[in-house]
């Protein structure tokens, strides 16, 4: 049976302390969290933060500090595949790593088990989509990016960023 | 008697590389030479008894071989004089001739024998290593042109070939020299220059332990290796001189180095492959691929990369990841290490796009 029951912020900087003691904690106010730290594409490792901000219920996001988030030779930032995409600052956009709608992610899970191993697992096929345009990793149904979506009615529900 | 030598009975036969879609093979032939023969006599009756072998486009007579030409391949023959009786098995002498510089000479040598040392020195790779070379080896679909060279010798009395999917051809040593040897095939094509023996290669790659951090570091390990014996034989003007550890006389390095510019050459070349792969280690795949393409040849690197883009799954699962580190792909050669250590699963998700604070 799966656990319902919301885990407690010290919960969850201990277990990312104890996973990926490489990553910085920063404290950047009341019920907000944040960790720095490396993560491993495919050929090269990335910074990243993770933003957590649980006094509004809100999943952790995660944002690629270097080497900057780009977007394909001729392309733009809005084709780059499963992104939280930010129109005022497409760079600092966040990583999309789970279906809402499906409740993939919840408050009950760990960050350390499932957000900073989806994040890796993200830049790994970010790569991969660099060389040559295909993005090979578990898409939920529907366009796979902002600008695939750009015309299309039914994509980014509301839920799309808060679950 | 025909029997295999070189990178044939070793498992290391590579492409070419500069040339596409050839491989070069070795191969010995023995047979009882009277002793007034001088070795231009020997090497001409062999060249002479080759002439209508089937397939064959061009016959190539080489200072201690006869090359046959083939459509995806060249084979090395090399006339052997048995050794007298009581004999350690398969010993011989070679002949050397050389038109332009004069010279007939006759060497000891004992390529089957180094070829048993060779398979028992090296460890079996491990059984992930191994499936991950398979798989790629698979989607990359070498094997078919490895069966179209063979099937040449289908009619000749051949004894003793090595078994074409040999599991020591899959070790990390025989790849980082594979790799080693590509490399220098496209390094010394536009060059007047000999380049470094395979058979010395060769021997040098067998006494390399097993890099658990994978082939990348098995290769820079590999070059180190070289890199030091250049060093030292630059400064102290002690050269390489590798012996067949099964016979003591016979000398790798005979015709190489022939002066320190060889070795000069090579120096420069090993830290050329060091520093681009330590270069590759920083890049992004697409940057990888460039840097692998000038290393290797683009036909390789665009096979490596094919092998490995087939091999990530796009159906959802559990995530493997490292702890502390990342993600671990199923599919990656160079994985070794990672899937060596202990790694754990994160539930399955998919990935999704979105807008930033949209409600």
């Amino acid at each position: 049976m799966k656990r319902a029951k919301p885990r407690t912020p010290n919960t969850q900087l201990n277990r990312m302390a104890h996973r990926w003691p490489a990553f910085e904690r920063r404290f950047l106010g009341s019920s907000l969290e944040a960790w720095i730290g490396p993560l491993r594409g495919f050929q090269q490792d990335y910074q990243v933060a993770v933003i957590w901000n649980y006094g509004e219920g809100l999943p952790p996001l995660v944002h690629i500090l270097e080497p900057k988030l780009k977007p394909r030779g001729g392309g733009s930032f809005t084709d780059i595949p499963h992104l939280i995409f930010n129109p005022t600052s497409p760079e600092d956009s966040a990583l999309c790593l789970f279906d809402p709608e499906l409740r993939q992610w919840t408050p009950a899970m760990l960050i350390a088990d499932t957000t900073l191993p989806w994040a890796s697992e993200w830049l790994h096929h970010y790569e991969l989509w660099h060389y040559d345009g295909v993005w090979r990793g578990p898409s939920a149904p529907g366009p796979r990016s902002i600008g695939e979506g750009l015309g299309q009615d039914k994509i980014l529900p509301d839920a799309a960023v808060r679950p | 008697l025909i029997h295999p030598q070189g990178s044939w009975s070793i498992g290391a036969t590579i492409i070419h590389g500069a040339d596409d879609d050839r491989f070069d093979l070795d191969g010995v032939v023995e047979f009882p030479v009277p002793s007034s023969w001088r070795p231009s006599t020997a090497l001409d009756t062999l060249e002479e008894a080759l002439q209508g072998f089937p397939d064959v486009q061009k016959i190539v007579r080489c200072t201690r071989c006869v090359q046959l030409q083939f459509a995806f391949m060249h084979l090395d023959v090399t006339p052997i004089d048995p050794a007298h009786e009581p004999r350690v098995e398969r010993v011989g002498e070679i002949f050397h001739h050389s038109r332009e510089r004069r010279e007939e000479r006759r060497h000891p040598a004992n390529p089957y024998g180094f070829a048993q040392w060779f398979r028992a020195s090296l460890p079996m790779p491990i059984k992930a290593f191994q499936d991950a070379v398979m798989r790629a080896r698979g989607i990359a679909q070498r094997s078919d042109l490895i069966s179209k060279g063979m099937t040449v010798f289908a009619d000749a009395a051949i004894e003793d070939l090595p078994d074409p999917i040999d599991r020591l051809r899959d070790a990390p040593q025989v790849i980082a020299l594979k790799l080693m040897k590509r490399y220098l095939n496209l390094r010394y094509a536009s060059r007047d220059l000999k380049r470094p023996p395979s058979v010395y290669l060769s021997k040098m790659a067998a006494l390399e332990p097993t890099n658990v951090f994978g082939l990348c570091a098995q290769l820079e390990q590999f070059a180190g290796t070289f890199i030091r014996q250049m060093e030292v034989a630059n400064s102290s003007n002690r050269w390489p001189d590798e012996r067949n550890p099964r016979l003591e006389a016979e000398s790798f390095n005979d015709r190489w180095p022939k002066d320190t510019t060889a070795m000069t050459v090579f120096l420069g070349d090993l830290r050329h492959l060091v520093s681009q792969l330590a270069l590759a280690r920083r890049s992004e795949f697409s940057e990888t691929q460039r840097i692998f393409s000038g290393l290797f040849g683009e036909r390789v690197s665009a096979a490596s990369a094919k092998a490995y883009l087939e091999g990530v799954s796009p159906e959802p699962g559990k995530t493997q990841f490292e702890r502390g580190r990342g993600y671990v792909a199923g599919g990656a050669v160079g994985a070794t290490s990672a899937v060596a250590r202990s790694t754990s699963l994160a539930p399955a998700h998919d990935f999704h796009p979105g807008i930033l604070g949209r409600k």
